[in-house]
């Protein structure tokens, strides 16, 4: 029974948020999003220059929105990894210091599993087959003995990378999001495009995907063979598809009947409701959440860490560094049974 | 046939209707029906059209599956591959008409050794490592038989160093003629425990409620006492990594990609026999990329499953797809690790 603030920073997202494990409530979840203009992504070095210049605003703001004081805060979460690392390390800078500064103990989270737990914690499933689809993750994820343990994956880029540079060719806004803009351009396309289809076993390939629709769009739109509309359509059809076929494979190997999509491209309401067709053929039952909780947000952190915490554990000061490199099955999970 | 052509007008206007079918499963990839036909039991795997993908996608990739599928399934068996036979094709309801083979999916056999195992206590060497993630740490490749060890050696190790491929540890079956009856036998008997216990104890795994206590002493209620010692069950997974090894070597040297090589993939009939299933995904291809990708595939479906058997279970495999065919195992083997990196490699920014 604790209240955990959680930090996250391991890309263009700076959130920070507060949770009460008593309760079970947020109090708080503030964020901020670098934005970069149309046809451009978010680099590291900038990223971090923003996460710098608003973090400790944005901390202001989330202990006045839970209306709380320092002392209330019993643990501090950070996030560890993955992710890029300048803006890691800004996050964690802070998160160090308050702890030192507050007296605080301090817990050090894989972002994914803070993504899962998190869904896990809105949506109340309880051993559900995750479909974690962010920017820098695509993961087929289901829990065994103690581990989240990666059934499928991206061998190359992500889901939500091959949609946001694909956004980049078609020089759309990255406000809110690359990603919302497809989604919104893709409900007027009607025209399915062939686009390779790439599954292996339990994996998905999506670089060759990318690059093929790269080099075949300009083309096709000077021909007036499709418009944009149909691109974001002929795109988000077949590499859903593929993420969905790879989800219910898993599902049938392990036999379970619950799905949790969880992540940026999580939020993405086509991708829900392809996951849901699925699920209704099934039997299974979906677990989506919105933005508020898809979307990296300092509220997951705190939930993970709080979890840990609530095990007996935290992270020694010295171990509370960043690493890029973390994968979701180097966990350990001491929370679950 | 002009008898099955006329069998089958008569299947599409009524008798192969779905509802009067009895569907058994539903995997990933269709539902499968048994039924009879021609006076002979049968299985129906059906290709329904996936709700969630758009018409046109969907057309085409159960047409190419279907193809794929008997492709697979008839290349096996000219290799000398056990695989279902397939009767006949409904190419307009999109079914395949196959043999019914009667035994357990390798994935249930497991299901139930590891089911034994909670029951005589037997500790199962390697408790809170990940070896997908710690593998590339122990650096012998000959052998890595003694699992406690190695896995006591690298535990809680993060891989935050830049990895760089390493070759798979493999392990050489040592199985002698004796043990190798014994565990045939052990084997026959499991195959020959049908429904009521194989259903229990998947139908569990199927809840995932976790391994709540309420739930093991149902489960101690009907299962069946196998007495197992330590070393026979390990025989006996010995056994079947040999099968594997062996039957996925001979599919390689014909240049037969499975494609979703999994536990429930692969049935031991009642000859002990390994059946391989489910060629949706399968290409022919010559390439070693391919193979190997073939092999990852089977080795996390190892891991996430069967964590408790899986580090020797996958290098046994190894070892036996490496003893039958030196020359392919080796060049399949060496870019098995380089695919192995890109998995790992994959944890970037979220």
């Amino acid at each position: 029974m604790v209240i955990a603030i959680g930090f996250e920073g391991s890309a263009n997202k700076l959130g920070i948020g507060i949770v009460d494990t008593k309760t079970n409530t947020i109090l708080s979840n503030c964020r901020r999003t670098y934005v970069t203009p149309p046809g451009e992504g978010f680099l590291p070095r900038e990223t971090a220059q923003h996460h710098k210049s608003k973090v400790l605003e944005v901390l202001k703001e989330a202990l006045a929105e839970a209306k709380l004081s320092q002392d209330d805060i019993d643990v501090i979460c950070y996030t560890k990894g993955p992710g890029m690392g300048g803006p890691l390390q800004v996050v964690a800078i802070v998160a160090r210091t308050l702890a030192l500064l507050w007296n605080k103990p301090i817990v050090g989270v894989n972002h994914c599993i803070g993504h899962i737990e998190m869904g896990r914690n809105v949506t109340k499933c309880e051993n559900p087959t995750v479909l974690y689809v962010s920017g820098g993750n695509t993961q087929v994820i289901a829990y065994s003995r103690q581990r989240y343990r990666i059934f499928g994956e991206t061998i190359d880029i992500a889901v939500g990378n091959c949609l946001d540079r694909f956004a980049r060719v078609l020089k759309l806004s990255n406000d809110p999001s690359p990603g919302y803009n497809i989604e919104q351009m893709a409900k007027k396309g009607t025209k399915l495009m062939s686009i390779p289809y790439c599954v292996k076993g339990m994996d998905v390939s999506l670089s060759g995907i990318l690059s093929y629709i790269e080099s075949r769009a300009p083309g096709w739109l000077d021909q007036g063979e499709c418009t944009p509309e149909d691109l974001c359509f002929s795109l988000q059809e077949t590499v859903f598809a593929m993420l969905v076929e790879t989800t219910e494979r898993a599902m049938a190997h392990t036999g379970s009947n619950e799905v949790l999509i969880v992540g940026g491209v999580g939020c993405n309401l086509r991708l829900q409701e392809m996951m849901r067709l699925m699920c209704d053929e099934r039997g299974a039952t979906l677990y989506a959440t919105d933005e508020r909780y898809c979307i990296d947000n300092g509220a997951m952190i705190a939930v993970a860490g709080a979890l840990e915490f609530e095990t007996g554990q935290s992270t020694k000061l010295e171990d509370t560094f960043v690493t890029q490199r973390y994968r979701t099955d180097e966990v350990f999970i001491s929370w679950r049974t | 046939m002009s008898h099955i052509a006329k069998k089958f007008k008569l299947t599409e206007s009524e008798a192969m209707d779905s509802s009067m079918l009895i569907c058994f499963k539903q995997g990933a990839e269709g539902r499968i029906f048994k039924t009879n036909y021609l006076g002979k039991e049968v299985l129906v795997k059906e290709r329904f059209s996936k709700k969630y993908r758009h018409p046109d996608l969907d057309k085409v990739l159960t047409k190419e599956r279907i193809t794929s599928e008997i492709r697979g399934l008839m290349k096996c068996r000219t290799a000398g591959i056990r695989t279902p036979a397939v009767y006949a094709v409904n190419s307009v309801q999109n079914q395949i008409i196959m043999e019914l083979v009667d035994g357990k999916t390798v994935k249930d056999v497991l299901l139930v050794l590891e089911q034994n195992m909670k029951h005589n206590n037997i500790s199962t060497e390697e408790d809170n490592d990940y070896e997908m993630s710690v593998d590339e740490d122990s650096g012998d490749e000959e052998d890595a038989v003694d699992s406690s060890e190695v896995n006591g050696k690298i535990k809680n190790k993060q891989s935050s160093v830049p990895p760089t491929p390493v070759a798979p540890s493999v392990s050489e079956i040592s199985l002698s003629n004796d043990d190798k009856t014994k565990a045939q036998t052990f084997l026959s008997n499991i195959i020959a425990y049908t429904g009521e216990i194989n259903l229990s104890i998947s139908s569990d795994r199927e809840s995932n409620r976790g391994k709540d206590s309420e739930k093991s002493n149902q489960e101690s209620g009907n299962l069946p006492t196998f007495q197992l010692s330590k070393d026979e069950l390990f025989n006996l997974i010995k056994l079947l990594s040999l099968q594997i090894g062996q039957t996925l070597s001979t599919m390689h040297a014909n240049n037969i990609i499975h494609g979703d090589l999994t536990t429930s993939n692969m049935i031991v009939d009642r000859n002990n026999c390994l059946v391989l299933i489910d060629f949706g995904l399968s290409v022919i291809k010559v390439s070693t990329e391919d193979k190997a990708v073939d092999l990852y595939v089977l080795k996390r479906a190892i891991l996430s499953l069967h964590s408790i058997f899986s580090r020797n279970m996958f290098d046994w495999v190894l070892g036996a797809y490496r003893r039958e065919n030196k020359k392919q195992a080796e060049a399949v083997l060496k870019t098995f690790a380089e695919v192995e990196m890109r998995g790992r490699k994959r944890c970037m920014v979220g």
